[in-house]
């Protein structure tokens, strides 16, 4: 009986652990821990909010990013593939609507994964990143 | 009559000055990849140019289906299809110096600035500049730190003051060719019938004061960020922009497995690491030839069938749709109204009273009312109506109060690109003015006989308007045949040029 709180508390350690392990060795490239369960949030700086987060290949989204009207910030999650080595993707197409001035700049999406910021993007027009995902 | 003491010289003034970016170039594959290299410039750490750069969007171009590219490159080419917005930044047809039969549908948010030379309807040429601004609009920008961040410069009414006040706008002109300064003679004289117009520097005082205004934007919907258009760029987000996230995530499954990309990607990368912007067309260019050498490599016949051209397609038809949805918003229909008040000659022009005393020329007031649709395929309609009367008869002058009524229309058609110089727009306007009293409120006397000038006034007007891309600077050259002038009774031919600045482009810059 006694042991059962040591057992409790390495398994609470143990999911901590899981969670914090995600890395950005390159620009988007993340290696994951197995089934780790990854946040994706979509910030655009003014509106409107426009940008399509595409299916998730190699796992499944738990919540996929949408555009929701009169949001600027779009909110996802999935959780990591079980195997050391399984990989996973998703691309987002980003728009900026011009401004009645014909140029966009100034305007932001920001992406951040895990509490990573992965990527800052501007206009004019419209650009896509795509960010992968490796179980380490 | 020619008067254009301005140079065509001005045209490359924009380059000169280092205001525009690299002029919009006829080449298909630097002008898809002229928007990634303005979103490169717009990034501002090394690591996001570089991501930018990689970003293999326009590298697809080459295996679009036929029908899908018959639709133009254009269709890439949104952003800078954005930017040949057209706004009205000098005067009324009346003002002197004018080159402008209509007032457009769209004025600039922030500031305008223009310098023009010649004349329309009035018998002296001049040479006008004229501010223009948007109190509220500047005031939102300052608060909020930026032209973007200021939001819809025209809101919805939704009962606030603002989604008023920024509506409004205003300016004011003045008249170079006035004035007293020694050696230069004065602009107009009347009481002979002599008109004529003077070499005066630009001084800003109240001798070349030459008018003002205030516009009040009743339906103007021409800004794709207006809360109106949210539900289009919905529909867009969950139909061909998603096929594209989805199609493009399909590939770069792929090709993020192949080596020979990882080393296309680094090679890049490493290239804009270091490299000056000036120099990323270049290094674009060579990455588009390395990309399609690459793909050989790359991927199988399969995999291009599979994966590559349905997101080159996916990508195609979303650009398409995205540019119509655009074109689209700034093609709407747009109604304003306008108070003008003309300050005719103040320094020598005088009117005689019945009562034989010398009075200075009444001011005009005129209310216009401007209203624009867009078609389409391109062109653009704007119509005038309006009318000016006498502000301020002096006494004893027996005249009626009611000027003139005038209508006018115009025809903007955009052009294709001149390599290194821009998009011009080619425009046809036409102007009738009825003139119910003696345009200066008194009788012309030309060698001592009274001429009167009531009656109606024709106005043909063609001009190209060439844009810089970027700068916010076009320049209007124009030719204007009218059946007669206010004050002459002949046939009037001019030609003008001018240079016109919309800075909100430059104010919309990081």
């Amino acid at each position: 009986m006694s042991f059962l709180p040591i057992i409790l508390l390495c398994q609470r350690t143990s999911v901590i652990l899981h969670k914090m392990s995600i890395t950005n060795p390159a620009p988007g490239q993340f290696k994951v821990s197995p089934n780790e369960t990854v946040t994706v949030q979509i910030v655009k700086s003014q509106a409107p909010y426009n940008a399509a987060t595409s299916d998730l290949d190699g796992a499944t989204w738990t919540q996929q990013p949408g555009n929701i009207p009169g949001q600027l910030t779009a909110n996802g999650t999935f959780r990591a593939p079980a195997n050391q080595g399984d990989t996973a993707n998703f691309s987002i197409v980003f728009n900026f609507a011009p401004a009645g001035s014909g140029n966009s700049a100034g305007d932001t999406y920001a992406v951040t994964i895990s509490g990573i910021a992965a990527s800052s993007i501007t206009g004019p027009g419209f650009t896509s990143r795509t960010y992968f995902f490796e179980v380490a | 009559m020619v008067a254009s003491r301005i140079g065509v010289a001005l045209l490359a003034l924009p380059y000169w000055l280092g205001a525009a970016d690299t002029p919009p170039t006829p080449d298909p594959l630097e002008r898809i990849l002229q928007a990634k290299i303005e979103r490169m410039k717009n990034q501002a750490s090394i690591t996001e140019k570089q991501q930018e750069a990689a970003e293999v969007g326009p590298f697809l171009d080459a295996y679009i289906e036929p029908n899908l590219r018959s639709q133009g490159y254009a269709l890439f080419l949104s952003d800078l299809e954005e930017s040949r917005w057209n706004k009205q930044t000098g005067t009324g047809a009346s003002a002197a110096g004018s080159t402008s039969v209509v007032s457009k549908g769209s004025v600039p948010a922030l500031f305008g600035f223009a310098v023009e030379n010649g004349a329309l309807t009035r018998s002296m040429s001049g040479t006008t500049i004229t501010f223009r601004t948007s109190p509220a609009n500047v005031i939102a920008a300052l608060a909020k730190h930026g032209y973007i961040n200021a939001g819809p410069a025209i809101p919805d009414y939704d009962g606030s003051f603002e989604s008023i006040i920024k509506r409004a706008s205003l300016y004011v002109a003045y008249d170079t060719s006035r004035g007293n300064v020694p050696g230069t003679t004065s602009a107009a004289t009347t009481s002979n019938g002599t008109v004529s117009s003077g070499s005066t520097p630009f001084t800003g005082d109240g001798q070349q004061l030459s008018g003002w205004g205030v516009r009040f934007d009743i339906w103007n919907r021409r800004d794709p960020r207006h809360p109106r258009y949210n539900a289009i760029w919905q529909s867009l987000g969950a139909t061909s922009q998603q096929r594209y996230a989805n199609r493009l995530n399909d590939l770069m499954r792929v090709l993020n497995k192949s080596n020979d990309y990882q080393t296309w990607r680094s090679n890049l990368m490493k290239t804009i690491e270091t490299a000056k912007p000036e120099d990323y067309m270049t290094i674009l260019k060579k990455a588009n030839t390395d990309f399609q050498a690459m793909i050989k490599k790359a991927l199988t016949p399969a995999d291009e069938q599979q994966f590559l051209a349905p997101a080159a397609n996916a990508e195609a038809e979303y650009a398409s749709k995205r540019v119509k949805a655009i074109n689209a918003m700034m093609k709407s229909f747009t109604a304003a109204f306008e108070y003008n008040v003309i300050k005719q000659a103040n320094t020598n022009g005088q009117v005689m009273t019945t009562s034989g005393a010398q009075a200075h020329l009444p001011d005009l007031g005129n209310a216009n009312f401007v209203f624009s649709k867009g078609f389409s395929d391109g062109p653009e309609f704007t119509l005038n109506a309006g009318f000016s009367w006498f502000q301020n008869l002096p006494p004893g002058l027996n005249v009626g109060t009611l000027r003139d009524v005038q209508a006018s229309g115009q025809l903007d058609f955009p052009l294709g690109e001149i390599d290194k110089i821009g998009k011009p727009t080619f425009t046809l306007a036409g102007l009738f003015l009825s003139l119910r009293q003696e345009p200066l409120g008194a009788k012309v006397m030309v060698n001592n006989v009274a001429v009167s000038t009531k009656g109606n006034i024709g106005l043909f007007q063609a001009k190209l308007t060439i844009p810089t891309k970027s700068s916010g600077v076009s320049i209007p050259v124009s030719f204007t045949w009218a059946n007669r002038t206010e004050l002459i009774k002949e046939t009037e031919k001019r030609g003008s040029i001018g240079l016109s600045f919309d800075l909100d482009k430059i104010f919309a810059k990081p």
